[in-house]
This record gives structure tokens, sequence and C-alpha cells, in this order.
């Protein structure tokens, strides 16, 4: 039936517990599982202080982006509406999450070509600050992008003729972001608002209308 | 309301193990496989989203006293904020606990998707999604026959684990699962199949085990999303594990340290606690399971290119 792999480690397979197990008072079960999955939390654990310092999101954390105050070097173009002035301020997304400056890394898929024209288009700047800059420039027409369409003329199915999306034809791949807390709540926000189905979809559209 | 978001990144390593018939293994999968990823080092969080609250047992908080029999969830579920969270029923494990009261929960979550608020389920998703970047794995132990709290557990999930005995009832309720499933995606469109693993198998029936492949690799489409490893019926350690409140690998640890038979024999005062000695047999069972369903996961996870360093 079923039989422990040679990925186990060092383990022979039909090792026994009773060979170490009772030796060094712990389970050979749990051998060959730990560190292979790269690790997900965003916050230390207690016991694993080592594990959590390959994590990814502090990988993704240069030192320097923790900085809130960022001039923007972009600019924004005379009549744009500008999400983070333009609003109340947003509750945060999570009620644990303090509100406030500090700022958090988040994790959003983009689009493959997406992805290339924001390496292209960010110059020196961060793909944060990209990103920000293109949910302000693009604000006004990500409701349509995400509005449902009228039915084709002669049906009445909503879904008939529908564009197929992004998702269904391109890779996509991980970009990490590190907004502010407030901008986050403030880009989850604008997701129900405009009725994108997720940050990222949100995000993806933004730099599709703004990036050259 | 305001319906609630839901961070599909904090979720991208969240299990559903969901089968539509009951005792085909949901529990003592979710149970099992979260205390060897926490043993083997990962933070890891299970959610009972069972009205029976059977994780209890198998994790021996219930017996400890512990829980609060999902009250805590039905107001987290209910409106999208953080859920209480039991810590440290083992190291590096923690639970939300389940119960009866989640029966208040599908009643709530079941008003709204029937009315014109709109909402649905997304509360469910959105407090699961709100707690789940603490952990790099979180399995959900769904319930049998609740069809909205089901459809919770698939809106927030990435991956369903679907558990199933080798007849056609549990094979039906893989069917069951292919609908949920279907319907999930049009909120989740990431959700995908981590697998179908056959439990509960009896090990000297080859050929129903064959067959019970061959029918769900129809079903499926092909036999790659089905299993390698299988977990036997071992009734003596799976009512032990059970009974203790312990898992199958921390029973098998206690069979080991025992005294041998023969140290018994020549002891007879010393009182042992009869005990499986198949425990291990078990304990390999679902030490296999754990090994394939990280290779599953690592076998998608690296066409994802590294997270990309912020320039």
């Amino acid at each position: 039936m079923t039989s422990p792999k040679s990925s186990l480690g060092e383990l022979p397979s039909r090792m026994k517990p009773a060979d170490l197990g009772s030796a060094f008072g712990g389970s050979s079960r749990s051998d060959g599982l730990g560190g292979r999955l790269t690790p997900l939390r965003s916050t230390p654990a207690p016991l694993t202080p080592e594990a959590s310092a390959e994590s990814v999101h502090d990988i993704a954390t240069p030192k320097l982006l923790e900085t809130p105050e960022t001039p923007d070097p972009v600019g924004n173009r005379a009549g744009e509406s500008v999400v983070k002035t333009t609003r109340e301020p947003a509750p945060a997304t999570h009620p644990d999450a303090p509100a406030g400056g500090a700022s958090q890394t988040i994790v959003v898929y983009l689009g493959l070509s997406v992805r290339e024209r924001l390496r292209s288009g960010a110059g020196d700047l961060t793909f944060t600050e990209v990103v920000l800059t293109a949910l302000d420039s693009s604000y006004g027409k990500l409701s349509k992008r995400f509005s449902e369409p009228d039915p084709p003329a002669g049906s009445m199915f909503a879904g008939r003729g529908r564009p197929r999306t992004r998702r269904n034809r391109e890779a996509r791949v991980q970009v990490s972001l590190r907004p502010l807390r407030d901008d986050i709540a403030v880009i989850d926000r604008l997701v129900t608002e405009v009725n994108a189905p997720s940050r990222s979809a949100l995000i993806d559209a933004a730099l599709d209308e703004y990036l050259p | 309301m305001t319906i609630p978001h839901v961070d599909r990144s904090a979720l991208r390593r969240t299990i559903a193990v969901l089968n539509g018939k009951g005792g085909v293994g949901k529990t003592s999968l979710t149970a099992n496989l979260s205390g060897l990823f926490a043993d083997a080092g990962y933070r890891v969080l299970a959610i009972d989203l069972d009205p029976q609250g059977n994780l209890g047992n198998d994790l021996g908080y219930l017996g400890a006293g512990l829980g609060d029999g999902g009250a805590g969830l039905v107001v987290a579920g209910s409106t999208g904020v953080a859920p209480t969270i039991l810590r440290d029923v083992r190291p590096r494990l923690d639970v939300v606990v389940g119960g009866e009261s989640l029966h208040d929960l599908a009643a709530v979550l079941q008003s709204r998707r029937m009315s014109a608020r709109g909402g649905g389920v997304t509360s469910l998703a959105a407090s699961i999604g709100s707690v789940a970047a603490d952990y790099d794995l979180t399995f959900i132990d769904c319930p049998p026959g609740n069809d909205v709290l089901q459809a919770g557990a698939l809106e927030a999930a990435r991956w369903v684990l679907v558990p199933t005995k080798t007849d056609d009832a549990s094979r039906a309720g893989l069917r069951e699962v292919a609908r949920r499933f279907t319907e999930a995606r049009k909120t989740n469109p990431d959700i995908a199949l981590l697998g179908v693993a056959l439990f509960g198998v009896n090990s000297s029936a080859k050929r129903v085990i064959a067959q019970a492949r061959e029918a769900l690799g129809q079903e499926l489409g092909g036999q790659s999303l089905i299993f390698n490893a299988t977990v036997r019926h071992v009734e003596a350690a799976a009512v032990d594990a059970r009974n203790r409140g312990q898992l199958v690998h921390e029973l098998e640890r206690d069979v080991v340290s025992r005294p041998k038979w023969y140290e018994r024999l020549r002891n007879p005062g010393v009182h042992t606690e009869p005990l499986a000695s198949s425990a291990g047999v078990l304990a390999e069972d679902y030490q296999a399971i754990a090994e394939e369903l990280i290779g599953r996961i690592l076998a998608v996870e690296p066409t994802e290119e590294p997270v990309e360093v912020n320039a």
C-alpha cells in the first residue's frame, strides 16, 4: 500500500519508529516535510524565527521602502482625481490591522505583459509608486473596466459575447508591493467601488490603462 | 451592508477538505495533516467548519474543556472580522473552533445569499483571509452536507482536497463537490483541485482499490488528480487516537515508547495501557499523504515566478 517515498530524506522508507524514535524521543513522521514550502506568513512564527527570516514577504521588503514619507516623483497630471486626497479615510481591511502610516507588503498577480510594461516603465520608481500613480490616473476609467456589459443585440443573456478576461488568456505573475496601510484600505475600498473581483484585477487594470 | 474584501494573496495556501458525504475522512485528514505539518515546523491553522465539531475530538481540545461550540466563528463568519483563534493546541498549530453554533452561521449566510443585498458567503471568506496570512498552511474541515458553509469554504480556498472511500456513494459525494467547485469558480477563479485521496481502504482489497481508482480516473478525466498514497482502514489505531485526543503520529510515539511485550511479560506488575500497535501503519499513510500534498503544491508554486522584489 502506501510507503514513504525516498524524498523523506535519509531515513530508509521501511525504517520503523521503534528503531530510532524511542532513542531520540520524537517522531520521524514529519521529517522531510519541513522547509520545503516557502513560508507564507507575514508575521514571524515564535518557534521558528529562522524560517520567518526567509519569508517571501521579508525578502520582498527592502527597509528603504518602509519610509512613509515618499515624495511623488511622477507628479499627477492636471485634472486627475487623486484617490488618497479626494476620499475620506477608509477603514482598514482587517479589524486587527492598525490604521496609520506604517507600510505593509501585499502580493498581487499581474498579467505577464502588464508586469513587463511595469518593469520597463518604472525606471527609478518603486512598483508601489507606479501602481498608486496608475490608480490615481485611471480612477475615472476603472468603473467602466469592471462594469457588466449590456446583453448583445438579439440576446437576453448578458454573458454572451462577453470578452474573455486577461486571466483566461495570459499567465499571471506575482508582484510584491509595499503601500501604506492607509493606502491598502483605499485600494480595497476602490475594489468594492468599481466592482473589481480582486485587488490584483484592479491594479492590473489600472496599470494597463496607465502604462505605455 | 458593505461587502467585505477577500484577501486572496493571504489565502493561497488555504486547503478546503471537502466531500459531500460524511465519514470519508475529512476530519481525520484535516487533523492529522495539520498536526504533521505543524510538527514539521510550519505555522498551521485548522478551521473546523463542521457543526459536528469533531475536529476538537481528534485534536483533543474538546476533551480538555476548550472551545466555544463555534460561537466565535458565527460572529466572525457573518461579519468578515477576524475569527477567535484557539492557540497552540499543538506547537505551531492553532484552531478556529467549530460546533453546533455553526448552524446559526449557515442560517445567516443563507438568508444573505437569498436577499437582494448581496454578499453571500463572502464575509466568511474575508474572515478566514484576515488571519490566513499568519500561517504557512490553512486547512478547512468542511461539513458533509451544509451547502452554504461548503460554499463559504470554497470561496476562501485556493485548493480543494477530496477524501473519498472506495464505494459508489462516496464517489457520488465527489460529483457533489464538482458541482460546488464549478459554482465557486465564478467568484473564486483561483480555486483548484489539489487531489482526491482514497481513505479508509482495505489494503488487502487490491482489486477494489484498483477499480475505485479507475472509476475516479474516469470521473476526473485521468489519474493525475488521484493521490498515489492512500489511508488504510486501521480501526484500532484510529479509535485509540481519537479516544486519547491524539493524532496518529503522536499515538505512534506512545506505542513505540511503552515497554516492549517481553518487558511487560518480565514485569507483570507494571500496568501498561493497551494501545494499538498498528498506529505506525496509519501514521505512515498520513505521512505519505502529507508528502504528496507538498509535492502537488510545489509542482504549481515554482511555475509562478518568485515574488518580484519591489524595484
